[in-house]
């Protein structure tokens, strides 16, 4: 029985070295229990989140930096309900930005004002999480899970709001209507409240799970608003293994599979009951194969070997093989759809991760077997941001220190068009970067290989990057995207080509901080008209000389009531359009202006456009700026 | 206990989490064997239970090997069984029945042979019992996601490890509410919250307050608890809670430097409680990563004593001394833990008692740990070097003191076992390590082991308790202690048989011993006497033995706990 008061950890970061034994407690070799055949399961210690706890992460907000002395001080902050009322004793974490994976995250709990604080804090950006049994972050329950996270610097205060989350509970039985025991059901959503496709939460794979009990009643709460699908076993889990379920397909509400399952909407802080699930127990395929390419060094980490579906992200199978010098692995109970699969070894802290191209694999009414997945190095970029002198002006605020650059965060984007993932490291942290040292230095790993752009969050709306470029690279003229280069960075300017295992070095990034910003209001084109709600605003430059610098463009989605702000931007002339929100995935997450073809379109109906172009002088605030919405004009594709 | 055992032990937690046994079976075509037996419950036949096999292994995968049900008289039968170490599960969480083997089920373990017939392995089941209740503070309001534990009150109730089954049913829901199901008949009390006089090490969601261990119906005082009686099948309602108002849980927070005073950054920081009188570590956790100024933060810590120190992890080359320190009503600050530069231990690995190029060529798949002797309050420090193709081998960042080198190579190529150390030809077992100190010239001779052991265990007197399990143990006459093979032992199956296997030739001593899997209830006398006894085994023969176990057998000698 193990029923004692240590908890498992719970930590997304370790999700990656699946196979470090966590240390044992020295007590608990005892006579008696000479040999405690007890498993040691880690797999389960790192990716078996605490299930209830509401994994909320805290609503945007940030911005506000002010230098201050060498150590950044305090991230400050209030957690309260959606009735405005404080929450004490919320467990609100605080971890660097992309830190390293292992440690603590530093912690504060709410006090009766629902405030917290967490103080000498060193310079950097933080993500802030917030935890409450039973509640969700209001934010959250609106994201559609593909977002980057909100980074908070310290100095800043942090206002989070909490919603109750929503419950689903029923009934399992089986085909004679027994109670099915200890089955494991999962809720999996698949829309927002707003109807927006929802992918698997931040920490991706991450889903709300519960196990029946002997009456076969699950009850899953703290869920997000949204639209659910409902699973009743099924695929390869880490725990609840052992269990008479192992080998089936999951059986989703009512008794479908996952095609013709029916699906259930959850409010905030309200109850879908009698959601039950005959349970079909009928056999699921096996999806096969092995693993090459890995490396001896460290046998003890393992291999994870993880299935999911591309859409929702949500693990179907996950496996650790390597141990026993077997690379095969094989996935029992795998139901028909589309899944990509992918093999990753973690080496160490210092040794990085390989890693196999994410595969795709169709089951369709038969197992696949024989499937061979490569592990390879993956690939990573090295650079440098560094302060660029600028004339010393009080609009732009005080004159940065080094906390500016340790408070930029670079991220790595795939310039291409594809839903693919930058990283396999995604299957825990969906975006790939890295916050620079005092020196400046920033280190990019895993990678997998293809073309990237890096964006930036700056320390303040002042800052903007002059260029993101290897030196000497040279600006690329339109059209000759695919043309190899000397370098093999030099793309279109702004995208780095990387292969598996290469190391991109000497990225240049230098910012500035008298950036300019424009903020306004989007109005209807006619009194009482409200305008359509999948708009953003498209900041376009309009010299000739910066019609393929990507980093010129800006875009961003208005607040309901039409306003909107635009910033870090570079002093120049620009105008300002409107364009309709790509429909769906991945593809609403990168700017519009990635895309050449996009990016010319912009630049015609820039030119098209009558409003006069704005200028932006350095450190400029440009503010109540209007822009019409002309039906017409915006809504052509 | 001695503290090189236990380094040992921690080592072998670390390091060697694969069953050596597992690693030698070669797949080759074999006839298979077949399972027969009955589930029943109350002596009738139980239809529709699923039965399923698994390896007899430490790995995460639990992909059963075979699985059936049973038909409408409770019968099942597994076939296309290979040969080896299982254990077999009568999946039915509802029902109790035996457990063997810390699978957590309702299982046996199952030594099956090539091409056998493995019949009656009969699982008897009663229906297990329901704990149901709510967890309320005292305005009325639900305790969510907080862990209920289930106390066994008396003599010995053979709790089945649930947490393969059901680890959520021990968490409170939205309202509160916790179900506990398929608990044996006994005596229990329920409880939440910490229990702080354990000097526990608290994990989770990093909170920073927690309840105060309360009992049902809502006593801090486990002597006040109100015992609960479960009969077969039965279900106790409304087993509520009330806890008190949350206790703050505190930080310690400090700085990690060199010898010379300088920050360390990115160490990592362990901290460990402090039990048995402040002499012993209990209930580590990882701590947390010093930032780029050296500084830590150890956090969620409940009044008590500590230390905090750095893992080493076996690959750094410094280590740090245990720092104590102790929580009462407030955060600790200023902790400095100073990284010391290691000992290097080196040499060369060889491969004895084969001539045969591929055992030869499986120099460079060994793994050697070297760990050093726990002196007082120290932390657990060791180092690890893989064997290089050429035999060499290396370990840094040890702290000084005695060391043992130990096969730290998981699995375990063929058979090959770490049998003698030299230090410049002169056979050893400990070697002393001063500060900073670069040892080299240590010869690891492993050895090649072809023989094995198969056994039989007679009970005289029997049968054994429930919930007893049986290990064999061997040594081999003049290997030092902890060198030797199987020094950890195998389980004993339901049918009484063991195997011992990749043995390297020799005079060996069997101990035979008693344990039990859920310890914390039994009483000493329970365990009989270890049985000894000796075996030769040669290379390419499976020596057979028969050891009796006396139930009535008074142990002599020494205490039992």
């Amino acid at each position: 029985m193990t029923n004692n008061p240590t908890r498992r950890k719970s930590q997304p970061l370790r999700a990656f070295a699946p196979l470090r034994e966590n240390p044992k407690p020295l007590t608990q070799r005892r006579k008696g229990a000479k040999r405690s055949l007890s498993f040691i399961f880690p797999v389960l210690v790192l990716i078996a989140l605490a299930p209830c706890a509401a994994r909320a992460q805290a609503a945007s907000g940030a911005g506000k930096v002010r230098a201050s002395s060498s150590r950044g001080g305090a991230i400050t902050g209030r957690v309260v309900g959606d009735d405005g009322r404080p929450l004490a004793d919320a467990v609100v974490q605080l971890s660097k930005a992309y830190g390293r994976m292992a440690g603590s995250p530093l912690s504060a709990n709410t006090d009766a004002e629902g405030k917290f604080r967490v103080t000498e804090l060193e310079h950097g950006l933080y993500t802030v999480m917030v935890l409450l049994p039973g509640f969700i972050n209001a934010q959250e329950a609106r994201s559609t899970g593909g977002d980057e996270a909100t980074y908070y610097r310290p100095g800043d205060n942090v206002s989070v709001t909490l919603a109750r989350g929503g419950v689903i509970t029923g009934t399992v039985r089986d085909a004679e209507g027994d109670p099915v025991v200890a089955i494991s059901v999962r809720a999996i959503r698949v829309r927002t409240e707003a109807g927006q496709p929802s992918t698997a939460a931040r920490f991706q794979g991450f889903i709300p799970e519960r196990m029946t009990d002997d009456r076969g009643v699950y009850r899953i709460f703290g869920l997000p608003a949204g639209t659910y699908v409902v699973a009743a076993g099924g695929g390869q889990r880490l725990y609840g293994a052992f269990n008479a379920y192992q080998g089936d397909a999951a059986t989703y509400f009512p008794s479908s599979t996952r095609d013709t399952a029916n699906e259930v909407t959850v409010r905030s802080g309200e109850e879908a009951s009698g959601v039950d699930i005959r349970y079909r127990g009928e056999r699921g395929r096996a999806v096969s194969g092995s693993v090459t390419g890995a490396t001896a060094d460290a046998p003890s980490y393992g291999i994870t070997v993880i299935l999911r579906r591309p859409t929702s992200g949500e693990f179907e199978g996950i496996t650790v093989i390597g141990r026993d010098n077997k690379l095969s692995f094989s996935f029992g109970g795998v139901g028909d759809g589309e899944y990509e699969l992918t093999a990753q070894q973690w080496r160490g802290e210092r040794g990085g991760v390989l890693s196999s191209i994410p595969r795709r694999v169709t089951v369709r009414g038969a197992d696949v077997t024989g499937l061979t997945l490569t592990l390879a190095p993956l690939a990573s970029i090295e650079g440098r941001v560094r302060l660029e002198p600028v004339p010393a002006d009080e609009k732009c605020g005080k004159p940065a220190g080094v906390e500016a650059v340790m408070e930029t965060a670079v991220s790595a984007r795939r310039a291409e068009k594809t839903r693919g993932q930058e990283s396999p490291t995604q299957l825990f942290f969906p975006i790939v970067g890295a916050t620079p040292t005092q020196q400046g230095e920033f280190l990019i790993r895993n990678l997998l290989e293809g073309n990237y752009r890096l964006t930036l969050r700056l320390p303040a709306e002042t800052w903007y990057a002059r260029s993101i470029a290897l030196p000497g690279a040279t600006q690329a003229q339109p059209g000759a995207a695919s043309k190899p280069a000397a370098t093999s960075g030099a793309q279109p300017a702004g995208v780095f080509a990387l292969k598996m295992g290469q190391t991109l070095a000497g990225v240049d990034i230098p910012i500035a901080q008298d950036g300019a910003a424009i903020t306004g209001r989007v109005r209807a084109a006619a009194e009482g008209d409200a305008p359509p709600a999948n708009l953003k605003v498209q900041l376009v430059p309009t010299e000739r000389e910066r019609a393929e610098d990507v980093l010129r463009y800006s875009e961003v989605a208005p607040a309901e009531d039409g306003t909107f702000s635009l910033t870090n931007l570079a002093p120049g002339r620009y105008k300002l359009l409107l364009r309709p929100v790509p429909e769906t995935g991945s593809a609403s997450l990168r700017p519009l202006a990635w895309d050449a073809q996009a990016r010319a379109q912009l630049r015609r109906d820039a030119e098209a456009a009558t409003a006069p172009p704005v200028e932006l002088k350095p450190c400029q605030r440009v503010t109540d700026y209007e822009l019409r919405y002309v039906p017409a004009a915006a809504g052509k594709p | 206990m001695r503290s090189l055992a236990r380094a040992a032990f921690i080592l072998a937690a670390l390091v060697t989490p694969t069953l050596r046994a597992d690693a030698q079976e070669a797949p080759r075509t074999q006839s298979t064997a077949v399972i027969t037996g009955r589930v029943s419950v109350g002596g009738k036949g139980a239809p529709n239970v699923a039965v399923a096999l698994y390896k007899f292994e430490f790995s995460p995968d639990r992909s059963a090997i075979t699985r059936g049900a049973t038909d409408a008289e409770g019968n099942y039968r597994l076939t296309n069984v290979p040969a080896g170490r299982y254990i077999i599960l009568a999946l039915a969480p509802a029902y109790v029945g035996p457990s063997e083997g810390g699978f957590g089920g309702t299982g046996k373990t199952v030594n099956v042979a090539e091409g056998e017939a493995v019949e009656k392995l009969d699982f008897a089941l009663v229906p297990g019992g329901v704990i149901t209740g709510r967890v309320r503070e005292a305005d009325g309001s639900p305790v969510i996601g907080e862990r209920v534990q289930l106390n066994p009150v008396g003599q010995q109730v053979h709790l089945r490890g649930f947490l393969n089954e059901n680890s959520f049913m021990y968490e409170t829901d939205d309202r509160g509410v916790y179900r506990l199901y398929g608990i044996p008949p006994g005596k229990y009390t329920v409880s939440v919250g910490e229990a702080t006089e354990e000097g526990g090490v608290r994990f989770g969601v990093g909170g920073r307050g927690y309840y105060s261990r309360t009992y049902h119906p809502d006593t801090t005082d486990a002597s006040k608890a109100t015992i609960i009686e479960l009969s077969e099948g039965t279900e106790v309602t409304n087993a509520d809670i009330m806890v008190g108002r949350k206790s703050r849980s505190f930080m310690a927070a400090g700085r990690v430097v060199d010898e010379g005073g300088r920050p360390v950054p990115g160490a990592q920081v362990g901290h460990g409680a402090l039990v048995n009188d402040g002499k012993d570590l209990g209930g580590m956790g990882w701590g947390s990563l010093a930032d780029s100024e050296g500084r830590f933060r150890l956090d969620g810590l409940l009044p008590g004593r500590y230390a905090a120190f750095i893992w080493s992890e076996g690959t750094s080359e410094g280590y740090s001394e245990a720092l104590k320190f102790e929580v009462t009503d407030k955060d600790v600050s200023g902790l400095e833990l100073v990284l010391r530069r290691g000992a290097t231990l080196s040499g060369v690995a060889v491969i004895e008692g084969t001539t045969d190029p591929k055992i030869l060529a499986q120099l460079s798949q060994l793994s050697i740990a070297v760990g050093v002797e726990t002196i007082g309050l120290s932390v657990p420090n060791f180092g690890t070097s893989r064997v290089s193709p050429d035999g060499s081998w290396r370990a840094t960042g040890l702290r000084p003191g005695k060391v043992r080198l130990y096969s730290a190579s998981h699995p375990a190529p063929l058979n090959l076992v770490l049998s003698r150390v030299e230090r410049d030809g002169v056979p050893t077992q400990e070697i002393e390590l001063t500060q900073g100190a670069n040892v080299s010239g240590v010869r690891a001779i492993f050895e090649y082991g072809g023989g094995s052991v198969r056994g039989q265990v007679n009970i005289a007197n029997g049968p054994l308790p429930d919930g007893a399990h049986l290990s064999v143990s061997a040594h081999r006459r003049g290997d030092e202690a902890g060198l030797g093979y199987m020094s950890h032992g195998v389980s004993v199956d339901s049918r009484g048989q063991f195997v011992l296997e990749g043995m390297p030739a020799g005079e060996y001593e069997l101990t035979l011993e008693t344990y039990f899997e859920y310890a914390p209830a039994s009483p000493p006398h329970m365990f009989p006497p270890a049985v000894k006894q000796t075996v030769s085994v040669v290379n390419g023969v499976a020596s057979e033995v028969t050891l009796t176990l006396d139930l009535n057998a008074k142990r002599t000698g020494g205490s039992n706990d």
